[in-house]
């Protein structure tokens, strides 16, 4: 079982400060989800903690050790960040076995995981042919090739058709409940909320507050995530 | 074989465009190795001896190079192109690795567009130099014209890589490397009256490399050694596919 810790991160643009002294614990065997409003500094949270943005200060690491340090990263970590990154040249089947190779894992995988995410039937067409749901759904696939403990997934349900909003909730339910770490980013707030056990809201770069979906609301007095996530982050701030 | 260079040549092996590549380069062989035996002993043209068939075997060599600085270019900038890097650095966050891999897969490739090329140009040479009855040909310099075509091949594939992750927008990359080679390398020193300009620049080189071994080749008045040729191409592949790798080690992928 693999828990990220953030500590002091912080990334700075020249004057501007993405992400501001970030420290977290996210624990295994739970759903967290990041919520924060549009440039609140997620995605740089994200791409700190799987090493493709350099922080300026602080660490982001699984288990003490950073991304870059991970024996087998692929295999630990499975990572969306954006549906588009496959070559649209390339058919699904090949997309993923790239993936694959070097992530270190075996083609017999990338049948199961295009079968897990509904795509068996499409795995000879090329990716340029995809619907949005349909690369959100590859995209996801290419993450759980290593079959990781891990999973950092920055809007997973865009582009997915209620059917699939249904089957990716009940996935992550799963994944969690056999142990494993997800944190999971989205702006689709009642969707979300059916899913997550833990929340984690930024501003403007800050932690907000970090706990317990249920307590957090019980103690904010709260009915439902999208009115506590209104109250902390256009009234509370930073806490 | 390293799991990151074997991404890296299934990444160019499902590319259509390598394919199409290797097609046209295969072509374009033959079409030269016709063109040098129906022309020879036409205008200037040597006429058809013993050293025919290795000139037939190496004259290919540009456009092999200059087919692999293209792909280059696109199995690096490209990956910036379709956001392939990002799953590309996900899978070795040790970036330096990616990039050697990248020149090693793009190196392979292009010793494969050398041996297709060679294939072509010597079975249609062959073919049509036995048809026409040619004098018996000397194969002594064919190795070393292979070498050169392979050699070639490769580090224009090289250059490529390093220009494309230098400068990740595919058509930005793609324009400066057209706007090199034909214009800066090719055009200008005629245009400037200064022929001998290039003779220390990756053309100027890759023209000196491709007469080593070659019996009619001898020295040219603008052209550095054979040996100085490849050594110096090697240099320019090595320090631009270095420097690529320093800038990628260092740069945030946002």
């Amino acid at each position: 079982m693999t828990s990220i810790q953030l500590h002091g991160l912080t990334k700075r643009y020249g004057n501007v400060t993405a992400v501001d002294d970030l420290t977290v614990d996210i624990r295994p065997g739970s759903v967290t989800g990041f919520l924060g409003p549009n440039g609140a500094g997620k995605s740089t949270t994200m791409r700190m903690l799987l090493g493709l943005v350099r922080p300026t200060s602080g660490t982001a690491t699984f288990d003490g050790r950073c991304y870059g340090d991970l024996p087998h990263p692929a295999r630990t970590v499975g990572a969306l960040l954006d549906p588009a990154i496959f070559h649209p040249g390339h058919r699904a089947r090949s997309a993923l076995r790239v993936v694959a190779a070097s992530a270190g894992t075996s083609d017999a995988r990338v049948e199961e995981v295009l079968d897990g995410v509904g795509l068996g039937n499409v795995a000879r067409r090329r990716v340029g042919g995809f619907s949005t749901g349909m690369r959100q759904r590859l995209a996801l696939a290419g993450a759980l090739l290593g079959d990781p403990e891990t999973l950092v997934l920055d809007e997973p349900s865009n582009g997915l058709d209620p059917e699939g909003m249904r089957w990716l909730r009940g996935f992550l339910r799963r994944l969690a409940d056999e142990g494993r770490t997800v944190l999971v980013s989205s702006h689709v707030l009642a969707e979300l909320a059916q899913s997550v056990d833990d929340v984690l809201i930024i501003s403007r770069g800050r932690l907000v507050t970090h706990g317990s979906m249920r307590n957090l609301l019980d103690r904010h007095r709260q009915t439902d995530l999208e009115e506590l996530f209104l109250d902390l982050t256009t009234t509370g701030g930073p806490s | 074989m390293n799991p990151t260079l074997t991404a890296e040549l299934r990444k160019l092996r499902a590319t259509r465009t390598t394919a199409a590549a290797a097609l046209v380069v295969a072509g374009l062989s033959g079409v030269i190795a016709v063109a040098n035996v129906v022309l020879a002993g036409k205008e200037q043209n040597p006429p058809l001896d013993a050293d025919t068939f290795q000139h037939i075997v190496r004259a290919p060599t540009a456009i092999v190079g200059f087919a692999m600085l293209v792909v280059g270019v696109l199995a690096s900038a490209g990956e910036y192109r379709h956001n392939t890097i990002v799953p590309s650095l996900l899978a070795q966050p040790r970036r330096a690795r990616l990039a050697v891999a990248k020149v090693l897969a793009v190196g392979i490739v292009g010793l494969v567009f050398a041996a297709a090329s060679a294939v072509v140009s010597s079975a249609v040479g062959w073919l049509l130099l036995s048809s026409r009855g040619a004098p018996g040909a000397d194969f002594g310099p064919v190795p070393s014209g292979l070498l050169v075509l392979g050699g070639t091949a490769a580090l224009y594939g090289v250059l490529g890589v390093g220009l494309g992750l230098l400068l990740r927008n595919q058509a930005v990359a793609m324009t400066v490397a057209l706007v090199w080679y034909f214009v800066v390398e090719q055009i200008a020193p005629q245009v400037l009256g200064a022929p001998h300009a290039s003779t220390w620049l990756p053309g100027g080189a890759a023209d000196a490399f491709n007469r080593l071994g070659d019996p009619a080749g001898g020295s040219a008045a603008g052209l550095v050694a054979a040996w100085v040729g490849g050594g110096l191409l090697t240099a320019y592949a090595l320090l631009l596919a270095a420097l690529a790798t320093v800038v990628l080690v260092r740069r945030d992928q946002a």
